[in-house]
């Protein structure tokens, strides 16, 4: 059975807490694994509230989110209209230098992809597309 | 979000609950940040109750141990559960912390030094 879900969220801060309570509750009555289900909140956050800051710059155009979920295969994709931005392509963060010099900055993306089994990025019809797919069962 | 505060002589116990995310962080950083200005400067921060931390709730740690002069004597995390040591791990920031196994052992940590 393919379970699908699609919503508009306003692009705000606002909006990125709309959709990653939509994907806990979209979790909850497809019976993913809670114990994993983290994952996915989490890198909803990092990718939405990055286009809220950098992409759209306060412009607060909606973003499409999709949420499915088949053949074991949980796949979220993010949908914005903000100018060309391809989070893969963002620099590592700083991992390892000492607390009074530790930058911030790019944890979030890199986060993600180590959280997520499988991200795309793809620019399509001056949009941007952000698919990540997580797989709950798979070994880790 | 729900932050619980607890005193045990010089040290303070701050036990946020739910998610530290981008929404949730800034709440958080308030709050810190308002102990940080009180003069405090032994603190414990208790994340059993946490569920997730985001880059925004790292952030906000990471200004929170820059705040108490980065000595690691003067702040302890305790009750990290699967998912918030998973992301301290991934981060890079298990080094930065002085991580306790429970409560009583954090407080006892930065009451001692």
């Amino acid at each position: 059975m393919r379970a699908v879900e699609e919503l508009s969220v306003p692009g705000t801060l606002a909006g990125v807490r709309q959709a990653v309570d939509a994907f806990e509750q979209f979790g909850r009555s497809r019976e993913l694994p809670p114990r994993d289900a983290w994952r996915v909140l989490l890198a909803l956050d990092e990718i939405l509230s990055n286009i809220v800051r950098h992409g759209l710059a306060g412009s607060r155009a909606p973003i499409d989110v999709t949420f499915s979920f088949a053949d074991g295969r949980v796949v979220v994709e993010i949908v914005d209209s903000a100018e060309a931005f391809n989070p893969l392509l963002a620099p590592a963060p700083d991992t390892s230098s000492p607390l009074d010099q530790r930058q911030p900055g790019g944890l979030g993306i890199a986060l993600v992809q180590q959280l997520m089994d499988e991200i795309e990025y793809e620019r399509r019809d001056e949009r941007n597309h952000f698919v990540m797919t997580w797989r709950p069962d798979a070994d880790r | 979000m729900q932050i619980g505060e607890t005193r045990a002589g010089a040290v303070v116990t701050v036990a946020p609950a739910g998610r530290i995310d981008t929404t949730t962080a800034p709440v958080l950083e308030q709050h810190l940040t308002a102990l940080l200005a009180a003069g405090e400067r032994r603190i414990v921060v208790d994340f059993s109750g946490v569920d997730y931390i985001s880059s925004a709730g790292l952030r906000v740690m990471l200004l929170l141990a820059r705040g108490l002069g980065g000595g690691k004597g003067s702040l302890a995390l305790c009750g990290l559960g699967e998912a918030v040591r998973h992301v301290f791990q991934l981060a890079g920031f298990l080094p930065l912390f002085t991580v306790c196994d429970s409560r009583d052992a954090a407080v006892h940590r930065v009451g001692s030094q």
